[in-house]
Formats: C-alpha cells, structure tokens, sequence
C-alpha cells in the first residue's frame, strides 16, 4: 500500500522543522511504498532539499520504495528542484542547470577533497561572499569539519546530504548538511555513562556539553565537539542551527543557545547561513596570533 | 630539519591520513632530538584532524613545552591556526586527563563496532 506524505511549503523557522520530522516520523518503518506530495508547496529552502532527498534514499535503504509526485510541483518549487540537481538525482523529468543554487549533493561515502572542491568552486567560490581568499579558505575548514563530523560520528547507513542557496536579496549564503545517523545525543550519553544514566542527561545538555571547549578530538584523529565551528560562526557574524534528538542549538547574533525541543529526530541537521558582506567577518590578520599553542 | 608540506600531501590538510604522512616524515629526526621546521607555503585548506595526526600524537610522549621549542612552523596560513591550536590543546587534555581519555575512547569503540 503506498501511502502520501504531503510537503508544505517549508523555510527555516521551527514550523518547517516540525514538519521534516513529521515526514521522517511517518516515513519510519521498513518496505514502505511512499509517495511525497507537493501540492501544498510554495517554497522549499535548502533545508528542506537535503532533509527530503536524505529521507527518501533512508526509506530506499529500509527496502521501500519512493515516489516523487512531480505533476504538483508549483512553477516556482519545480524550477528550484530541477535547478539544484535534486529532480535529477531522483529520475525526475528536468536536468540541472546553474543559479542561484547550490548542487543538492549526496555522498554515500565521505571523500574530503570532493568534498571540499563542492564547498570551494560551487558553494563559496561564485563570488557571492566578499571575503579575502584567507578568510574564504577558513571558511571552508570549517564547513569541512560539519560534513567529516557527520561522517565520522553520525554512523550514517547512507551516508551525508547537503544543499546550499545564496538569497541575493537578503544577501546570505546558506548550506544544509544532514545526516540519518546515531545523533550527538546518543555519542554524548555514551561518553557520560560513568556519570550519568542515559535518561538522566536530556538532548539538549547533551549538545551543550558537545559545544563546550575540550570535548573534542581524540588525538587518533576523530572527535565529538563542535567548539572550533562555534567560535568560527560566533566571530563572523553567521548563523547556525543545529538538530539532533530532541535537542536544539542556535547560535545567532554572537551568542549560543540551547533548548529542548518536542519533536525528535534521530540524525543531525545543521543549518548554516553566512553574510555576503565583508564588513561582518573578521579580517585574516586578526587571525593569526602568537603562540600558536 | 625542515619538511615542505604542500609537496607532501597538497594544498588541501583536511585527512588523518595525510596528516599521517607528514607526521611520519619528520618524526625520525623529532624523536632524534632535533628541530623540525614544518613549512606550510602554498597550504590553504585546514581541518583539525589532520593536526591531530600531525602534531596532536606528539602529545603522548613528549610534554607541550618541548614541543613548542622544536617544532617551529612557516608559512603558516590564518586559516590554518584555529585548527592547529584546537588540536593541540585537546590532544594535551586527551593524554594527561585518564578520566577523559577512558570516556573518549569508550565513545570511539562503541562507534566502531557499530560502524
């Protein structure tokens, strides 16, 4: 029995979230013939892209099978899936062409320097980002850190999406990195358990404690903390949000917050937006300072 | 002892493994007691685990402030300092706080079973 998942037309605002991790809820289950609706869409940000080409390959990857109803995408929605490669990636009718979007990208296994040459030549590198190649290159460091997390921690069965869009109006760059992995809750709990039952800590310690100094990187090479990547967006003006389990991690303005949230999602979403504007980022001098360590 | 880096692994430090390599092209003559000069020129892009392998191992057997004084860096690119000295100071924490060490470790062989 094939059963429809209706997408609404979904930004960044907690609705929209709620309403991804209503279709990744409904979507749970093994052999599920699944088709995804478009009728009431009027817009979908990269968000969005990532999280539904992520969830329809999770459901693939459970031995169902998946639908996309493409005679209800809108004008608009359906010039945006074709242009990012989205409708292309899942057999639908339009090929991909450059815009104003970034290339809806799915690694099943992760490839840095592929990776990287995405965030470099299709992301930051259109010229979008008034920044000086030093600063550009931090940039993508420090996204490249996101997409490795995701990879090494996450314990994805299928792997990493991502989508990225640059907004000219508002004048911000924006990328998506989700995984359907294990969520940092469930690594921070582990690492815990001396101290704490699992039920004891609740998601949102959990991602505190992650972005706290100190918690990351074993010196073997992989790591659990988020600091690096918290004070990169908190220096430069940017904007993250991140999801995993319950928990929720904003950082806005310059300052960190977490919070709890009522709908639960066992992978990782990070949703990151930059300003097109120098003036907002730091200089590469400012940089650079002795001791290294 | 100086080592050229981009040659080595290329413009791109992002792996453990090239990391790796760097590590064990300049480990011989650290562990021999001598200065080793790492040259960064022509480098742009940096991730902190290919610090941990390249300078964070050292941690275990040697104490930060020798190797402050014989492992020098040149060329070193802005975008590469936040990483180096992440790495660093949690490799320094990884290897002298057991507490810490026993719970991360804990977490890493649980990811890799499952994995």
């Amino acid at each position: 029995m094939m059963i429809t998942l209706n997408v609404y037309t979904l930004n960044e605002e907690e609705w929209s979230y709620q309403q991804l991790f209503r279709l990744w809820r409904e979507a749970s289950g093994d052999g599920l013939d699944v088709q995804f609706d478009f009728t009431g869409c009027g817009f979908l940000r990269q968000n969005a892209v990532a999280f539904l080409g992520g969830l329809a390959r999770l459901i693939e990857y459970r031995g169902g099978r998946v639908a996309f109803a493409w005679d209800t995408l809108g004008d608009a929605v359906g010039a945006n899936l074709a242009q990012n490669g989205f409708m292309e990636s899942f057999g639908g009718p339009r090929k991909h062409w450059t815009g104003n979007s970034i290339p809806f990208r799915h690694d099943r296994v992760q490839d840095a320097h592929v990776f990287e040459n995405y965030l470099t030549q299709l992301w930051l590198g259109r010229g979008w980002v008034n920044v000086s190649p030093g600063l550009g290159n931090a940039i993508v460091g420090n996204m490249a850190e996101i997409y490795l997390n995701a990879f090494e921690h996450g314990q994805s069965p299928i792997g990493v999406f991502a989508c990225g869009q640059h907004y000219p109006n508002n004048r911000e760059l924006n990328l998506t990195i989700v995984d359907f992995g294990v969520g940092i809750p469930s690594n921070v709990r582990l690492f815990k358990a001396h101290e704490f039952r699992p039920e004891q800590l609740r998601a949102a310690n959990c991602m505190e404690w992650a972005f706290q100094a100190g918690t990351s990187t074993k010196p073997g090479g992989r790591g659990i903390g988020l600091d690096l990547l918290q004070d990169f967006v908190r220096k430069n003006g940017g904007r993250l949000e991140m999801f995993s389990h319950e928990g929720y991690v904003l950082i806005a303005d310059g300052k960190i917050s977490f919070a709890e949230r009522s709908k639960f999602f066992e992978g990782t979403l990070v949703n990151i937006s930059l300003r097109c504007d120098e003036s907002y980022y730091c200089l590469a001098s400012e940089m650079s300072i002795e001791p290294l360590f | 002892m100086k080592v050229n880096v981009q040659p080595l692994v290329g413009a791109v430090c992002m792996t453990y493994d090239d990391g790796a390599k760097l590590h064990d092209a300049y480990r011989a003559a650290f562990d021999r007691g001598e200065e080793v000069v790492l040259d960064f020129a022509d480098t742009r892009i940096f991730v902190s685990r290919f610090f941990n392998a390249a300078v964070g191992q050292l941690l275990k057997d040697y104490g930060i402030d020798e190797v402050r004084h014989r492992l020098k860096f040149e060329n070193l690119p802005g975008a590469a300092v936040a990483p180096l000295r992440h790495s660093v100071e949690n490799a320094q924490r990884y290897f002298h706080d057991p507490k810490f060490q026993t719970a991360l470790d804990r977490v890493l062989e649980a990811q890799a079973a499952e994995a």
